[in-house]
């Protein structure tokens, strides 16, 4: 990168952490600290809310997952907007009515203290071990990218988010929520248009689709209905909408975004703002992917896109073999640079025959360039078992590095950056809020003292970074970062909103049966997961149907036990 | 009944926006928020209609 790239870089992280501490100066009590006060307007919520979402596993998995799968990973997050409606007339209302600090706190109101407890440890325990993927992705990504020391990296980004998180709470992560993701969105954008502008002349938008859609990148649904098929539209709709029911609804970070919100309607607008962009968003973000796919249609990419594996076998011994590698890749792209240009000739003429045979060959050397990709993989395998074959997480940062001017290059890893800080302050925050709510002042009985209190909050959320550092540090080698945490999210999810929705609906059903229950279902979950291949988008559904089928079930045998008990 | 500990640190909101009467204030726009829930679940139908459009490019 040069100086001017390293300015711009710095100077946004400088920038986002003194506009938070700046903008969350004041607290005085819990209300102000965990909540801002409950004092945000819509737009605020919104904004806050979809950060917290979009972590920078974001923007790195997602256009490496376009680059390599096309559109199909959009199906995702069609359940989305169905849960934001779900969640508008249900949850909304009823957290803000009892004025609770956390989703959590609603439980021991309806079943007793054993439950709240059990769902505020299943989320701490699955967000204090996301909160640490959710730094060490980015981490591992741009410390390959800028040749620093993973470690250092994880404190770098874990420090960052401490200093504004630490001193300002909810008010600070809501503020620099907004500046951050107005500046991702913004450089998503640039990158867009600026990828657009580097395609071949003559190659436009119309042009660069309809390739993409010949080579299978355009993918956007699929409506076969296969259980062990990841991202498909039913997958989607159905496994998708309970696990964004389970997030949105249960999980901390994002119910002390939008229990912001200065009332009910601000906060349900914040979330159907959210409804509204975010898969409009996400295709846009598979898209620029795909664009990068088509460019690299023209433009030879490298063999593999993380380049310290690369660099490792070059200069290995594995270096003879990596070199006939790398010339099978090169005749292979610029064989598939010809047939591209021939397809689209074909195209532009209206020949149907010549259309057909230049995409026959334009296939044949994708096969041919997969071929050799896998080899490499091999290849990397034979050299060191644990390296790291996938290469989907460095494909937007190498095109980045390699194909955009100096200065947007320098925006895009402080975008990368905020994107991490965005996400990993929510969840600071939120591990705070359940640690101090749920657990400290249940146990440690006191009363209230405002300034206490945010004391507390504040070393809960600088203990809860130590613990996400820690974690960063000993993860490595998880595929697809954010499929990692989506999975992760998906053992926990279902079982939680099982309680959540016992407690909303079935007002028969007592604490002991919602109890037993969770723990059989948590284990059932991770039993599929252990022992199936079942999609893991289904888990949510399995553990949340487990959770009500079977708190149905005990409900007659311990809610008598507990009635004769009494 | 114990009281809970942490009622002792509720407070009101200092800027509390304005609400209906017995209910929650209306939408900003579209008048009631089913008519807004419905907007939502449209523009779902129309993404997922323009994504089988994409699917469908180009064969």
């Amino acid at each position: 990168m040069s100086a001017l790239d390293w300015t711009v870089l710095f100077g946004a992280l400088a920038c986002f952490v003194a506009y938070g501490v700046w903008r969350g100066r004041g607290e005085r009590d819990l209300t102000d600290f965990l909540l801002a006060g409950r004092s945000m307007r819509w737009p605020m919520v919104a904004l806050s809310v979809m950060a917290t979402q979009a972590s920078a596993i974001t923007f790195l998995s997602t256009p490496g997952q376009g680059y390599a799968d096309g559109l199909r990973f959009v199906q995702f997050y069609f359940g989305l907007p169905l849960a934001m409606v779900v969640l508008c007339i249900t949850a909304i209302p009823l957290y803000h009515r009892l004025r609770v600090f956390t989703a959590y706190e609603f439980l021991e109101r309806r079943f007793g203290p054993g439950t709240r407890t059990l769902a505020a440890t299943l989320f701490l325990i699955q967000r204090g071990l996301a909160a640490g993927l959710t730094i060490y992705a980015p981490a591992l990504v741009l410390s390959v990218i800028l040749g620093w020391d993973v470690r250092w990296t994880c404190v770098l980004l874990g420090g960052l988010v401490v200093l504004y998180t630490t001193s300002g709470g909810s008010k600070a992560v809501s503020h620099t929520h907004v500046l951050q993701f107005s500046i991702i969105m913004a450089t998503m954008v640039v990158a867009f248009g600026m990828i657009l502008a580097a395609l071949p002349a003559g190659v436009g938008m119309g042009d660069a689709a309809w390739l993409a859609a010949r080579l299978g990148r355009m993918n956007a649904l699929q409506l076969h209905f296969d259980p062990n098929d990841r991202y498909n539209l039913w997958s989607g709709l159905i496994g998708g909408f309970f696990l964004q029911l389970s997030y949105f609804g249960t999980d901390q970070s994002q119910v002390g975004r939008y229990l912001t919100g200065r009332s009910v309607a601000q906060s349900r607008l914040g979330l159907i703002f959210n409804g509204l962009v975010k898969v409009p968003m996400q295709l846009g973000i598979l898209s620029l992917g795909v664009l990068v796919f088509v460019f690299y249609l023209f433009v030879a990419p490298p063999l593999f896109f993380n380049p310290a594996e690369s660099a490792r076998l070059a200069s290995g011994p594995g270096a003879a073999a990596w070199q006939t590698l790398e010339n099978r890749h090169h005749a292979a792209a610029a064989s598939r640079a010809v047939h591209a240009r021939e397809l689209l000739a074909a195209r532009h003429r209206g020949a149907a025959a010549a259309e057909e045979a230049a995409t026959q060959a334009l296939r044949e050397d994708q096969r041919a360039l997969g071929e050799v990709r896998q080899s490499a993989t091999q290849l990397i395998r034979a050299h060191d078992p644990g390296g790291q074959t996938s290469d989907t997480n460095y494909v937007f940062l190498v095109f980045v590095l390699g194909h955009l001017p100096v200065g947007l290059i320098g925006l895009v890893f402080a975008a990368v950056f905020a994107a991490s800080m965005n996400s990993t302050s929510a969840e600071l925050n939120a591990l705070a809020s359940t640690t101090v709510v749920d657990v400290v002042k249940r146990l440690w009985k006191r009363g209230a003292d405002g300034r206490r209190d945010v004391w507390i909050s504040r070393l809960a959320t600088l203990g809860w970074a130590a613990v996400a550092v820690g974690f960063a540090e000993t993860c490595s080698r998880l595929g697809s970062l954010i499929e990692a945490v989506n999975i992760l999210g998906s053992l926990f999810y279902g079982t939680i909103l099982g309680i959540f929705l016992v407690a909303f609906y079935l007002p028969r059903v007592g604490g002991s049966a919602v109890f037993t229950a969770a723990l059989i279902a948590e284990a059932a979950v991770i039993a599929c997961f252990r022992f199936s291949g079942l999609s893991f988008l289904w888990y949510n559904l399995i553990g949340c149907a487990l959770v009500v089928l079977l708190g149905l079930a005990l409900e007659p045998v311990l809610g008598r036990r507990r009635a004769a008990a009494a | 009944m114990t009281r809970d500990p942490l009622e002792e640190d509720r407070v009101e909101p200092r800027s509390a926006g304005p609400a209906a009467p017995g209910g929650v204030e209306p939408p900003p726009v579209l008048g009631t928020w089913p008519r807004l829930y419905a907007l939502v679940l449209a523009v779902l139908a129309l993404v997922i209609a323009f994504c089988f459009w994409l699917s469908r490019l180009g064969s």
